[in-house]
């Protein structure tokens, strides 16, 4: 057993934190990063990998997800040649079999169906982008466009589970939580991996908790919520009848509490305790701080639309994701619900567009402003497509899509991806891809690979197997990258 | 095995033993070893152990590649087995891999140590390393000749004699000999004893959760006796907190939740089960029966109430309802989930790696695999199922009176039927009536209890009426008319072609109703809806349906809930492709197979019954909720919607008679020919009697009433009653096969219900089913079963495992630190009769248990982790412990055992902002009264959106089996324990109680108080800081009417007004500091 005794030892926390020194309070970055996982502790500050594999590009990642999967049809995918052939069957030549969700197997004929909104080419690159996004068209010339998207999952839940964590079964690590793992904290205080939920539309999928979950990775890598209203995270504010000086005194009370058990009750995770409370302490101002945007100008509110003065809506979660990472925060996740259009989409997808365009334009132009955009990668997509063929029966002025899994678009702009690029091709009727696909997990190896983060050699032993995020999967698609 | 054993615990000295290098060097003659590995050399233990030292480096860095797995092999080389690793390279005849005792020829050494990146090993694209010690190990394993040993944990355990230790007098039972015999190859030396008040907390918090009553403290502090101590723990063993607190640990094995998990997440009612659990650990069942009737407690031979109720340990997975998903494919999840659990919560073994191909690490087999999944594949459930609700098959629970009053109801019901019976048997035996007056001719009883009869000759305006002109039909779509045998009908070509009948046909269960049409279909899709009102999922298909199937067999259902509260027929032989069939159904309102008929052509037809299981309405409602809805009659789709199968049917319809009663065998002939046109009636003489029967036998008709209003009560008496998911077979057997890739539609080889063949096989005589699979585990000579369980409790009170990957026993798992100790435990629970209460006695009265838990300087260089146990154990309180605990201390626990789960506080919106497909957990509304101050077990438990008080202590969100939660350390369990509302307010009520009950002093006072936090007297320090921060506190709050106020108003418990107020708001700031004291939430 002297193996395994001399294993623990040379990972040992303790042992690390009783050579390093720290007393009290001097650790809260330390126990912040992962306490509990050994290894980490050789770098304190930042995560398990003591740093990134190879220069990063990209030193945050703020991550827009549109969740019920966005139509490509009437966003990105110009098909000129669908929008003709609409009303026609689809042929099983393009088909080829592949299995459609339960909500449209049942149905009799496919008709294909085209854009009803117009297209044009934008900026200097020539993107072709919809009518109804006027306000990312204007910056098209920032952004790269992955036409030729591919998942497995064809369900909300399992597709959405599956882009954020790699499988489509709950209960793995999100990608943020990964990040969070692997490259602790640039902040003293606030979490790595910051998580903001956009209000739903009536009707809208769910997004769950387990989607900025650390699943078997140590909890402290959960995404740590921002909420609107008075209690921006859970139980940040102090009791009613408490102001900030009763906490400080407070403070000082349970600080020379702990001294004092350390001292007849020597053990270090008293230290490491105390410096949680101090961490604690701390977000109490850093967090309300950043969420209070009373002191932003009205040149930069304009830019996100009017929406950014209602607490919870997408246009000020997007603002609160610039003062997120102008505050280094790592990883910031946002979730924009409402995109699920298998009927009525022509009405739905123009509201949903209206909510995505301004905000999510201003965004970009509000860190390119600050320079921060060099540094910081935007992601925007959902987590599938939807079919070429409609969802139900066209008539004059409504239309729907189902669920599609084998193509779709989604964008990126900002550290080290392309500007004003398009990547892969999908074939005239919008079905299959012709050109350079980019899988889930290949995209998700991207990601890692812009921050710094070589996908392979990022894992957690865990049940006798090492996880990582791509499962076994993943390329980095180096032809997006600068 | 036991040999094995010991030679493992022989090599384990801590101080390492120096080895002659020239011993090495004799062995690998003419080879020149590295620097670095003769350096590691010197640091090795004696003698190499395959199983201690060697695997533990194979199976993690080299089983992936040449291992069990066939898939991913490389160079046809295994090397977890001695016969792959000693037979000559596929690529090079003249070498071996391994060859015992000799360097030069193993081609495994030569990788070791080569610097060439084509022929290092781990090759360098897979990112794995080994150090040189690790190297050093597996070439000293080859020199000493390569011994591969079977795998420890599959071995049968047996008990050791216990071993010689240098001081006799430390130990209290077996446990501390093999812990001290430990500890003395370590050369440490146990730690001394516990003072009493932290022994008398720390165990106290072990075995039920929460903190020591200040009596129970008082009275162990006082009792001089020997066995003061054992007192006391047999006190709190049998305690009701002694089952809530094991049960919670089940709980996370079992993943037991309120909701449904995945998807809308809806409401689900599992907590009887929970229940039953608490009650099995209070009651101290024996481990193997606990485990039996959880496996298999339905297929026990007349099985009770409590043995059905306890297979809801397995039906505790998620579920998904998202419309859209294939049906198969999840409930294909939900069979994995269970043996992925079953071996992870009793085996100890990670079988789901085995899913898409052969274990990489552990001899499992994709095979083991599914025909473990084989044992939990033949059952009838939902893949897709309600957004709200529990899905079937589901147990009644009644409570026993209930029961009885059931009982004598359906007895009653029982004999009116054989009164009936014998009235109807008089009447046609009797009476003697061969032929029919004219007044009873069947064209003229037609018309008694017609609701409605469409010709569907023709439609306009996008309606039709039916012959008496008061009740319409909507057409929607465009139906064509074509010609039948009876004139014109309809022809329903996709979709959107449907006829609805408003208001119509809404039967309750207890009702008697018929239909008869025409029909003729088109095309040959698996499920085609002729007839029906039946729902979605939502509401679990409720309501009625007559539909073809694939090879066009009629199936009826009538249903109150698939796939298990309906009656579910279909006819042996296919109806006519592409030609008119005319069909009847009957229906006599007993909720019974028997009392529904299907006529083709006139004639009935012969019935196979799928189900015969009807016992709650059959009423349309909205969803789970059970609000009614006046759904219209719906011909030719279905309104599934969500599952890809519509139930479009293609073809013709025709002549739709609604009757509100049974229809005679005449009057069907009669209906039927009407399309065949055949001019003389001839009848038989015994329908002609049943026909008179029916509708002139007056005693008959009154039983028949009798009857309708008994069944009615019925109904009535089971309509809001509790139901629990179950497990349950299903009498057609469901074959198993491997799926490729593990996808649901990708089957290849057929596979039988199976254990993995790498343990013991299953008896002959057992039942291949789960009864067989439960008499396995529970076996005494299982190796694993008892390991297992021994482990997990070690861990709970321990804090980490003998085998520290309590989930994982395999190639990947760590060893155990005390094999001897492990399984002499596993063996001596075996023979105690699986007895649980005594097992944990002997581990919390254990010497061991009992030490002081502060580590020294010199322990924590020496031990860290605390693996060889020469200190007690010292860990944060579990996420409801230190909950309970806080509300212990202020006195506003609530110990009520069990019933529904409660919402105690929550942050407002977390519910809305996850979605809002669940209509019963839209919103969260918190509980009043007591249930807010209930034990935490009992909090409400949505999977996705768990009480974030507790997931911020690490309490799993119960997603799937977990055995070993995690212990983190980060800024939001600060913010919890001073910000909660329910911690404030439990500071408060113990400021109340501490002047209340503490004395007239402040220092009582605050000694009560902090005594009842921590267990333990303030420090002359703490005492006065407390003051300090009191004076301070009541200085202000004297001055700030307001704030006083707001702090004290926190919570809905009542303020004592009648106590000074600025001072409760003083202290409650002062408690509220006690609780966040390390001595507080922390087990020492």
């Amino acid at each position: 057993m002297s193996d395994l005794c001399s294993h623990v030892n040379q990972y040992s926390r303790r042992e690390f934190l009783t050579k390093a020194g720290l007393g009290i309070g001097g650790m809260a970055l330390a126990s912040l990063v992962n306490p509990f996982s050994s290894q980490a502790l050789t770098n304190p500050g930042n995560g398990i990998l003591g740093g990134t594999h190879f220069p990063p590009k990209a030193k945050r990642v703020i991550y827009l997800f549109q969740s019920g999967g966005p139509s490509q049809f009437e966003l990105f995918d110009f098909k000129p040649e669908l929008i003709k052939r609409t009303g026609e069957q689809l042929p099983d030549s393009v088909r080829q079999g592949q299995r459609l969700t339960g909500m449209s197997a049942g149905q009799k004929a496919l008709p294909m169906i085209g854009s009803r909104f117009g297209f044009e080419k934008r900026g200097k690159s020539g993107l072709y982008i919809s009518e109804l996004l006027p306000h990312i068209a204007s910056i098209s010339d920032e952004i790269c466009v992955i036409k030729s998207m591919h998942t497995e999952a064809i369900n909300h839940d399992p597709a959405i589970t599956f882009f954020q964590t790699g499988s489509q079964q709950a209960g793995r690590p999100s990608i943020g939580s990964w990040v969070s793992y692997g490259l602790g904290s640039e902040n003293e205080n606030l979490p790595a991996f910051c998580v903001l939920v956009s209000n739903g539309r009536s009707g809208a999928q769910p997004v769950y908790g387990r989607l900025w979950g650390n699943g078997f990775l140590p909890s402290l890598h959960q995404g740590v919520q921002f909420r609107s209203g008075k209690d921006p995270v859970l139980y940040l504010n102090d009791p009613p009848g408490i102001g900030r000086k009763d906490r400080l005194a407070y403070m000082d009370h349970l600080k020379a509490l702990y001294e004092h058990t350390f001292e007849s009750n020597p053990d270090e995770e008293i230290n490491s305790k105390i410096a949680q409370y101090e961490m604690a302490y701390r977000m109490q101002t850093s967090v309300p701080e950043t969420m209070d945007i009373s002191g932003e100008p009205d040149h930069v509110l304009e830019m996100y639309g009017p929406d950014v003065k209602i607490p919870g809506t997408y246009a000020a979660n997007c603002l609160l994701a610039r003062r997120l990472a102008e505050k280094n925060v790592k990883f910031i996740q946002l979730y924009h619900k409402g995109w699920d259009q298998h009927g009525n989409l022509p009405n739905d997808i123009k509201t949903m567009s209206q909510s995505t365009d301004k905000p999510t334009a201003g965004l970009i132009q509000d860190l390119k402003q600050r320079g921060l955009l060099d540094d910081t990668l935007v992601i925007w997509g959902g987590e599938f497509g939807r079919t070429s063929y409609s969802q139900g029966q066209i008539t004059k002025t409504t239309y729907g899509r189902d669920h599609h899994p084998k193509c779709f678009s989604m964008w990126m702009a900002g550290a080290g991806v392309k500007k004003g690029f398009s990547y892969g091709q999908t074939d005239e009727l919008g079905y299959n891809i012709i050109e350079d696909p980019v899988h889930v997990h290949d995209f998700q190896a991207t990601l890692l690979h812009l921050m710094g983060v070589d996908h392979e050699r990022l894992n957690f032993k865990h049940q006798g197997r090492r996880y990582r995020l791509t499962d076994v999967h993943g390329k980095v698609v180096e032809a997006l990258l600068t | 095995m036991k040999s094995g054993m010991e030679k493992i615990d022989f090599g384990t000295g801590f101080l390492l033993i120096f080895l002659l290098i020239s011993l090495g060097l004799c062995f690998s003659c003419g080879v020149e070893k590295p620097d670095d590995i003769l350096e590691a050399e010197l640091n090795l233990p004696e003698e190499i152990d395959y199983n201690l030292h060697v695997k533990p480096i194979l199976s993690d860095r080299c089983f992936s590649c040449h291992g069990p797995d066939p898939n991913t092999r490389e160079a046809g080389l295994r090397l977890d087995m001695a016969e792959g690793a000693y037979k000559p390279l596929a690529e090079n005849k003249r070498k071996v891999a391994v060859s015992p005792g000799n360097l030069h020829r193993s081609d495994v050494y030569e990788r070791l140590v080569s610097d060439d990146p084509e022929k290092k090993m781990p090759p360098p694209g897979s990112n794995l390393t080994l150090s040189s010690r690790e190297k050093a190990i597996i070439i000293r394993w080859i020199e000493q000749g390569a011994h591969y040993k079977p795998h420890w944990a599959y071995i049968k355990p047996e008990k050791s004699i216990l071993p010689q230790v240098s001081d006799t007098t430390w130990a209290n039972n077996e446990i501390d000999y093999f812990v001290m015999a430990k500890l003395d190859q370590t050369n440490l030396k146990p730690s001394p004893p516990a003072e009493k008040e932290r022994l008398i907390r720390r165990v106290s918090l072990d075995l039920t959760g929460l903190p020591p009553d200040l009596d129970l403290i008082e009275r162990f502090l006082n009792d001089t006796s020997p066995n003061a101590y054992e007192k006391a723990v047999d006190t709190l063993l049998a305690s009701v907190a002694y089952g809530e607190r094991m049960a919670l640990d089940w709980l996370d094995v079992a993943r037991y939740a309120d909701s449904n998990g995945l998807h809308a997440d809806g409401y689900r009612m599992m907590w009887p089960w929970r229940d039953w659990v608490i009650e099995a650990f209070k009651e101290n069942m024996p481990y193997d029966r606990f485990i039996e009737w959880q496996v298999a407690g339905d297929l026990m031979s007349e099985p009770t109430k409590q043995q059905v109720l306890a297979t809801a340990f397995n039906r505790n997975n998620q579920t998904n309802s998202e419309a859209g998903i294939i049906d198969e494919e999840y409930r294909l999840e939900y069979v994995f989930d269970r043996s992925e659990t079953i071996g992870k919560a009793f085996l100890g073994l990670t079988l789901d790696c085995a899913r898409c191909h052969d274990h990489k690490f552990d001899p499992l087999s994709q095979k083991d695999y599914y025909s473990m999944a084989a044992f939990f594949n033949n059952m009838d459930e939902l893949g897709m199922t309600g957004n709200d609700g529990n899905s079937g098959p589901l147990m009644l629970y009644l409570e026993d009176e209930e029961e009885r009053d059931l009982e004598k109801l359906k007895d009653k019901i029982r004999a009116l039927e054989d009164e009936k019976a014998r009235a109807q048997q008089n009447f046609l035996q009797e009476k003697n009536m061969d032929s029919l007056d004219p007044q009873w001719f069947p064209e003229k009883t037609l018309q008694k209890g017609l609701i409605a009869h469409f010709n569907l000759d023709e439609y306009g305006e996008g309606s039709t009426l039916d012959q008496s002109g008061k009740v319409l039909a909507k057409v929607k779509g465009s139906p064509e008319i074509i010609s039948s045998p009876v004139g014109e009908g309809m022809r329903f070509k996709n979709e959107s072609d449907v006829l609805e009948i408003p208001e119509q046909g809404l039967f309750e269960m207890t009702s008697a109703f018929s239909f008869s049409f025409w029909a003729k279909p088109e095309s040959r899709e698996p499920y085609r809806s002729l007839l029906a009102n039946s729902g979605n999922k939502n509401n679990f298909f409720r309501g009625y349906e007559v539909f073809l199937d694939s090879t066009n067999r009629v199936q009826v259902r009538i249903i109150h809930a698939l796939p298990h509260n309906c009656i579910h027929l279909i006819t042996k032989d296919p109806i006519k492709m592409d030609d008119w069939s005319h069909i009847v159904l009957t229906y006599d309102g007993s909720a019974s197979a028997s009392g529904t008929q299907l006529y083709i052509d006139g004639k009935p037809w012969p019935l196979e019954v799928l189900v015969d299981n009807l016992y709650k309405s059959i009423l349309p409602v909205k969803d789970s909720s059970g609000e009614p809805v006046n759904r219209p009659l719906r011909l030719a789709r279905s309104y599934r919607l969500y599952g890809g199968d519509n139930g479009i049917f293609t073809g013709g319809l025709d002549e739709l008679y609604l009757y509100k009663r049974v229809l005679t065998g005449l009057e069907i002939e009669e209906l039927h020919r009407n399309g065949v046109s055949s001019p003389n009636k001839e009848y038989e003489p015994s329908e002609i009697r049943r026909h008179l029967d029916y509708h002139t036998n007056v005693e008959v008709r009154d039983k028949n009433e009798s009857l309708k209003v008994l069944r009615q009560e019925q109904l009535k008496m089971l309509e809001d009653k509790k139901e629990v998911m179950v497990m349950k077979e299903r009498d057609h057997f469901r074959k198993t096969y491997i799926l490729d890739r593990g996808e649901y539609d990708s089957p290849t080889d057929e596979v039988q219900a199976d254990v993995p063949a790498v343990l013991p096989t299953l008896d002959q005589q057992w039942p291949r089913n789960r009864l067989g699979l439960a008499k396995w585990l529970t076996h005494p000579d299982h190796p694993l079963v008892s390991r297992v369980a021994v482990n997990r409790y070690w861990n709970q009170f321990f804090g980490r495992g003998i085998v520290p990957t309590v989930g994982d026993f395999g190639s990947q798992g760590e060893l155990p630190s005390h094999p001897l100790l492990l399984d002499w435990l596993a063996v001596d629970f075996v023979e105690s009769g699986w007895d649980v209460k005594a097992l944990v006695k002997k581990m919390v009265t254990s010497a061991t248990y009992k030490q002081q838990s502060l580590a020294t300087e010199e322990l924590l260089e020496l031990d860290p982790d605390n693996v060889y146990l020469a200190r007690g154990p010292r860990h944060r309180l579990l996420g409801e412990f230190i909950r309970d605990s806080y509300l212990h201390a202020s006195g506003l626990l609530e110990e009520e055992v069990g019933g529904p789960s409660v919402k105690p506080y929550q942050p407002e919106g977390l519910w809305e902002e996850k979605g809002e497909f669940s209509n019963f957990l839209l919103t969260y509304r918190p509980d009043e009264g007591k249930d807010l101050y209930r034990r935490s077990m009992y909090t409400f438990i949505r999977r996705t959106s768990p009480a974030p008080a507790m997931t911020t202590f690490d309490v799993p969100e119960r997603a799937d089996c977990m055995v070993q939660r995690q212990e983190t350390n980060t800024p939001l369990q600060p913010l919890v324990l001073m910000n909660d509302p329910q911690i404030i307010e439990a500071s408060r009520a113990l400021a109340e109680k501490m002047q209340k009950e503490g004395g007239n002093h402040l220092e009582d006072q605050l000694a009560y108080g902090f005594r009842r936090v921590t267990g333990r007297r303030p420090s002359e320090k703490e005492m006065n800081i407390f003051k300090k921060m009191f004076s301070e506190e009541l200085h202000r709050f004297s001055q700030n009417k307001k704030d006083r106020e707001a702090l004290l108003n926190v919570g809905a418990s009542k303020v004592d007004r009648n106590l000074p107020l600025e001072k409760t708001a003083a202290l409650t700031m002062v408690a509220n500091i006690m609780f966040n004291h390390f001595d507080f939430y922390t087990k020492q």
